[in-house]
């Protein structure tokens, strides 16, 4: 036992635990990709959440997919690959959320606050935004949220979280509209639901 | 453009022709046809048919590496491109089996999930670096760039066997969530204390602090006989 000086004991902690809870590169691109189980998907975020090396390669794997899609063949159906436009919505904040009178999303963008529920109008969609207090991390804020209506669209959309134009955090939206993103630190960002075919965006959110 | 016949009438042979013109008008920016390539993965992958899987490689090899060049880790990995590539093909063939294939209903999917293999071979490489350096283990070092995929995988199922009987040892002796948090960010995430005290804002006074609640942890986790015994062991 004589060999277990703190040294030792800190060396003997860090071999064994260092990355041993993340989710193999594979399964982490599977993801990325939208090809878990809805369980398997909730434990990776739940990780993603504490993980800074899992969740610096999933923003590293996302700006590598999108340096090389150009290289993936186009659909089978001819000719619509080429045509495929993308339909940019903007949300609008809908009077039912302002929290009492004299509120002015035009001048003060639109605030969420611990506990408030905020809901947005996107031509046929309908997104309902909660702020939570993060579990993990009683500074942060959790963004809980449910998109719904318009039909189902082919790929999955990408919930991205932006401030000040580069991308603060991302989620996958599941099969029934919702996503969460954790560990978001109060200030203002701008949200952006997307995929391929489709874009809706918050243009300006306040997390307080 | 021959659109109306069916490919998986064709020989592999006339696949192969048509797969590569229909590649070659895709990257010159023409109408192409996805839909022989398509076969050709069908074949291999459902059919098992391993003349489509050297169709395959010789189609998409050249593709692969220049995926594996323009990724930001190939400069700092010392890792054959080559190796690197046939890597790639192998998750490819493991993660998109026969029983799976209905999940790639095209051939853009199919090849998105290639250059997720791509990128996962590469940060599976950095990945194996830098434990090897965190734990000074020249053994690792040395598996990190010459070992199998098979016996990666076993090293990483017992490894996570460990860390989780240690974990489970470490989290009962955790006297609140400074502490826990000291062993994520410390021992799971190999932060230093400084980034440890950015990580979670407003949690620790001072970066001093960060180093207090270590030591203790660390003096209490030296005094513990069950824990040293299980650490001897490791
Ligand atoms: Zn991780």
């Amino acid at each position: 036992m004589g060999n277990n000086t703190m040294d030792n004991i800190e060396r003997k902690l860090r071999a064994t635990l260092y990355r041993a809870f993340c989710p193999d590169s594979t399964e982490l691109g599977e993801y990325h990709l939208g090809l878990l189980s809805t369980d398997r998907r909730r434990e990776l975020r739940a990780h993603l959440a504490e993980c800074p090396h899992c969740t610096n390669e999933l923003e590293a794997l996302r700006s590598f997919m999108d340096s090389v899609s150009a290289d993936l063949a186009p659909n089978p159906q001819k000719g619509q690959e080429s045509e495929t436009l993308l339909k940019r919505l903007v949300a609008r904040l809908l009077p039912s959320s302002f929290p009492g009178t004299g509120w002015s999303p035009a001048l003060a963008g639109v605030r969420g606050e611990v506990g408030s529920m905020l809901s947005f109008n996107a031509e046929g969609y309908h997104l309902v935004i909660d702020i939570q207090q993060d579990a993990d991390r009683p500074d942060r804020r959790s963004i809980m949220g449910l998109l719904t209506g318009a039909e189902p669209t082919s790929a999955p959309l990408i919930a991205r979280l932006y401030q000040a134009s580069s991308l603060a955090a991302q989620s996958q939206v599941d099969e029934l509209g919702n996503f969460a993103i954790h560990r978001v630190a109060p200030g203002e960002y701008s949200l952006r639901l997307s995929n391929i075919e489709i874009e809706i965006d918050i243009e300006q959110l306040i997390i307080a | 453009m021959p659109l109306d016949g069916d490919p998986r009438m064709l020989e592999l042979e006339e696949l192969r022709s048509l797969c590569a013109a229909e590649t070659e008008r895709f990257f010159r920016h023409q109408d192409s046809d996805a839909r022989y390539c398509y076969e050709v993965f069908r074949r291999a992958i459902v059919a098992h048919d391993q003349s489509a899987w050297e169709c395959i490689y010789t189609q998409y090899q050249a593709l692969v590496l220049s995926w594996i060049h323009r990724h930001g880790l190939s400069t700092v990995l010392s890792e054959e491109p080559g190796y690197l590539a046939n890597r790639a093909f192998e998750r490819l063939w493991v993660g998109v089996s026969s029983n799976k294939f209905a999940n790639f209903p095209d051939l853009k999917s199919i090849l998105r999930y290639l250059q997720m293999c791509v990128n996962a071979v590469l940060v599976d490489a950095a990945r194996s670096r830098t434990r090897a350096s965190l734990v000074e283990d020249e053994a690792l070092e040395r598996s990190a760039s010459h070992s199998s995929e098979q016996r990666s995988m076993e090293d990483s199922v017992l490894r996570k066997t460990q860390a989780e009987q240690l974990w489970s040892l470490l989290e009962e002796r955790c006297k609140d969530y400074k502490e826990r948090c000291i062993l994520v960010g410390m021992f799971v995430n190999a932060l230093k204390a400084r980034q440890l005290y950015a990580e979670y804002p407003g949690l620790f006074q001072d970066i001093q602090e960060v180093y207090r609640v270590k030591e203790n942890l660390l003096a209490r986790l030296q005094r513990d006989q069950e824990l040293a015994a299980y650490l001897e062991r490791l």
